[in-house]
């Protein structure tokens, strides 16, 4: 019965569509301006400008320097006499930004309401470098299998958390390797190097109109990691703690001249000059100790000088503490959470403070292949900014408020692992 | 011959049970879960239906009464989140998989939900990450049909932070997807796997999706986007840190079905109230009292610790009650005491929420299943 009413229905509604509403125009959404007054800013890249206001529009830094006009509704937040910075990036991180067990692809198991993740902004730090697997060690073994991400400390909000997935390639497993292991790996990168040749003879070809008819753009298999290496769109990162252990790295690096990024670098002040011309970057440790090899007839072990030596050798570095992790358990003073303090260790053996800042925001930022987007405060990039209560390597000094992509997600006052802390000065 | 009519007559005459004839509390405080509160009045109860309720509803005659002089009643409990009675094995990755087909009429494991205050009960499907359509069932009867009160009651979505999840998801809601937006095409059917998502994605079907991280919220609305509709419902079933997830959840105002405790921050000793954060957020918070027999029969007392901890009475008392019952898709008929709806009731010897009050009388569909022996 109800049947033949809807039919006719049907058949009006297709014979005559009814009228469409005029499609609304989206509200045109208002930016949310917030601005940071009084403060002395370092920039990073264009010094300290004291008394400044820093001016965010949504998550990019839209304006800095002094009487700067405000757009009507900006937030203020008045930070004068602290110093305002560009968040830290931590150059390795584990236990931070990702859920547990079965990880394929990061992007799909970020975890934006790690606690840890409060404990890094309580640190200053905003991005950070993460990997999976590495075994139960932490052991940098992974070869190029797994997969690599710079991630953001954007609490709570999963899609402004990853930069950029993967981030690195890690070679680390050719340190170690035995001699027919590294045969292989030798082979894995000829191999790759040929087939880049083609792609690139196909590009070109293409881009002049002379492919033939139905061709195929040559497929990279399984050398597709290693591809990607030789071509530069990803560093690698090798560990190699030794100066031997830098050497064969270096060694490879030359062959193939690709992107490296050497980790664990404990003696690469010993070879500060052949790192710079691999052009090499290195992620060191200042405060870590290597005995020297005492059946070694040149210099060995650790040097508290090792970064003003690396920086003399124009050899850039990202540093990163004792402990590239952070836990509620705690780490006294030895992880994440004390980047700043690792930096300030270097200036301790000589390097300029300037140099050591770049260290834990820009230079690190590089290694990672995201400064295009964080670790200095120039309009246009990311709203990632710290405000600490004094000087940035100063042991005493406290982060009050952490922004992630202009998105204020650590306040000191309000924190229940810091609030009550207050140093003596 | 005479043993299949035997069988006949149980199944016919036992089977069936005989309607009970009316019956009234009088006297008795009525909390209504839906309306207000009745300080001191009557409930009738006909045909298993609730036939009135009022500070004066009249008695017909021939009703049995019974005096409820300083007692409570309640709607019965109502718990959307059970695994009592299901098949030890999971259902694996099966939308179209059926938990009625589990239900064990003949399981004792009934009896403590009855004697804990519960008549109302959703049996969900255990697998995933899409295991399959829950029912929603009383625990009485002596057939699975006789159970049932709604089946499909709900599709069960569990959603986990890792890439093979989201993507059997995904894929299973973009088949979905491309059904729900097809003009035309005569009388093609989807596939028996994709039929119960599409009724999901057009609003037909509620969904409830469990999750047990904060952080598995945001994974689930993100592979959610591209199908996000208005029509869309479903209910969150969260861990014990969901309400770090607060923020997000609230501004959404997510219903979401918690355990009924308080919790630590991860990792640490720093206590919380995930309800009253999550209502502060804005979320509607219903309660799952796990499938325990300890669980079970502690389920008032607590939530009655909530309240004490601050949670709004009349919320708690809809969050046992009212909330699941939506949730299981079942409002309609249980959940709340008005008139027409399921005579499921339950009898107490004080309010619920002074800790020491007893649950004396359970009525399912106007029958007493319980009582406290005097």
């Amino acid at each position: 019965m109800t049947r033949l009413p809807l039919a006719i229905l049907a058949i009006m509604a297709a014979g005559f569509p009814p009228p469409q509403d005029p499609p609304k125009a989206a509200p045109e959404r208002v930016p949310a301006y917030t601005a940071l007054v009084g403060g002395n800013i370092h920039t990073v890249t264009q010094g300290v400008l004291k008394g400044a206001t820093l001016l965010f529009k949504d998550a990019k830094i839209h304006r800095i320097g002094n009487d700067l006009d405000l757009p009507e509704g900006t937030k203020k937040i008045d930070v004068t006499g602290k110093a305002v910075l560009p968040g830290f990036v931590a150059a390795t991180a584990r236990g931070l930004g990702l859920v547990g067990g079965n990880v394929q692809k990061i992007a799909d198991s970020l975890d934006p309401y790690q606690e840890t993740m409060k404990l890094a902004l309580a640190g200053g730090i905003t991005s950070a470098y993460v990997e999976t697997g590495g075994g139960i060690f932490g052991d940098r073994s992974e070869g190029p299998a797994g997969t690599s991400a710079v991630i953001k400390m954007s609490w709570g909000d999963l899609d402004g958390m990853l930069v950029v997935e993967p981030a690195a390639v890690n070679l680390s497993s050719w340190v170690r390797a035995t001699s027919s292991q590294r045969l292989e790996m030798r082979e894995a990168f000829r191999k790759a190097r040929e087939i880049l040749e083609k792609i690139r003879d196909y590009e070109s070809r293409k881009t002049a109109g002379k492919l033939a008819p139905n061709e195929q753009p040559p497929s990279p298999g399984s050398q597709e990691p290693y591809i990607r290496v030789l071509r530069g769109d990803v560093p690698t990162r090798i560990s190699a703690s030794s100066a031997d252990e830098i050497a064969s790295a270096l060694a490879l690096v030359n062959e193939f001249r690709f992107r490296a990024v050497l980790l664990d670098a404990d003696e690469a002040w010993t070879m500060a000059e052949e790192i710079g011309r691999a052009r090499c970057a290195c992620v060191i440790a200042p405060r870590r100790r290597r005995l020297p090899d005492k059946r070694s007839n040149r210099n060995s072990g650790s040097s508290i000088e090792q970064a003003a030596i690396l920086r003399k050798a124009g050899v850039k570095f990202a540093v990163v503490p004792l402990q590239e992790r952070i836990d509620t358990g705690g780490m006294a003073g030895r992880d994440l959470q004390m980047l700043p303090l690792e930096a300030a260790f270097a200036v301790r053996g000589g390097l300029d403070p300037k140099t050591a800042l770049e260290a834990i925001t820009l230079t690190a930022a590089e290694v990672l292949g995201v400064d295009a987007r964080v670790g200095s405060l120039e309009e246009g990039k990311d709203a990632d900014v710290i405000v600490l209560d004094g000087d940035p390597l100063d042991y005493r000094t406290y982060v009050e408020l952490t922004f992630v992509n202009g998105k204020l997600v650590y306040e000191k006052d309000k924190s229940p692992y810091f609030q009550h802390l207050k140093s003596a000065r | 011959m005479h043993f299949i009519l035997y069988i006949l007559y149980l199944v016919l005459v036992l089977g069936q049970d005989p309607a009970p004839g009316p019956v009234a509390i009088k006297n008795v405080r009525i909390l209504t879960v839906s309306g207000a509160e009745i300080a001191s009045g009557t409930i009738l109860l006909k045909d298993g239906k609730i036939e009135a309720l009022g500070a004066d509803a009249t008695i017909p005659a021939g009703t049995k009464v019974i005096d409820g002089a300083g007692k409570v009643v309640m709607p019965g409990l109502v718990h959307p989140y059970t695994r009592i009675g299901g098949s030890p094995s999971g259902s694996g990755n099966a939308p179209n998989h059926l938990a009625i087909e589990e239900l064990a009429p003949s399981l004792d494991g009934y009896r403590p939900a009855i004697r804990a205050g519960f008549t109302t009960l959703a049996l969900y499907p255990s697998g995933g990450p899409l295991s399959g359509q829950a029912v929603a069932f009383k625990p009485r009867g002596v057939a699975r049909d006789q159970m049932s009160i709604l089946s499909p009651a709900y599709l069960r979505i569990d959603v986990d932070a890792n890439t093979q999840s989201k993507e059997q998801l995904r894929q299973a809601l973009d088949g979905a997807k491309r059904w729900k937006d097809r003009r035309g095409g005569g009388d093609a059917k989807p596939d028996d796997r994709t039929a119960p998502l599409v009724q999901f994605l057009k609003g037909e079907l509620r969904g409830l999706v469990e999750i047990q991280t904060p952080a598995e919220y945001l994974h689930f609305r993100q592979v959610l986007k591209p199908f996000e509709d208005p029509a869309l419902k479903f209910a969150i079933v969260g861990g014990f840190d969901l309400w770090r997830g607060a923020e997000a959840l609230g501004s959404r105002k997510e219903i979401v079905l918690l355990r009924p405790d308080l919790s630590y921050a991860p990792d640490t000793m720093i206590r919380t109230n995930p309800v009253a954060e999550m209502i502060a957020a804005g979320c509607t918070v219903g309660f799952i009292p796990g499938d325990g027999y300890a669980l079970l029969q502690s389920h008032l007392f607590r939530v009655s610790l909530l309240v004490k901890a601050g949670m709004d009475r009349a919320l708690a008392l809809r969050a046992m009650t009212l909330v699941p019952a939506e949730a299981a898709g079942v409002g309609k008929r249980v959940g709340s005491l008005e008139k027409g709806k399921d005579a499921d009731l339950l009898l107490l010897d004080g309010d619920p929420f002074c800790g020491t009050a007893r649950i004396v009388m359970v009525i399912i569909d106007g029958r007493v299943e319980f009582e406290v022996t005097p």
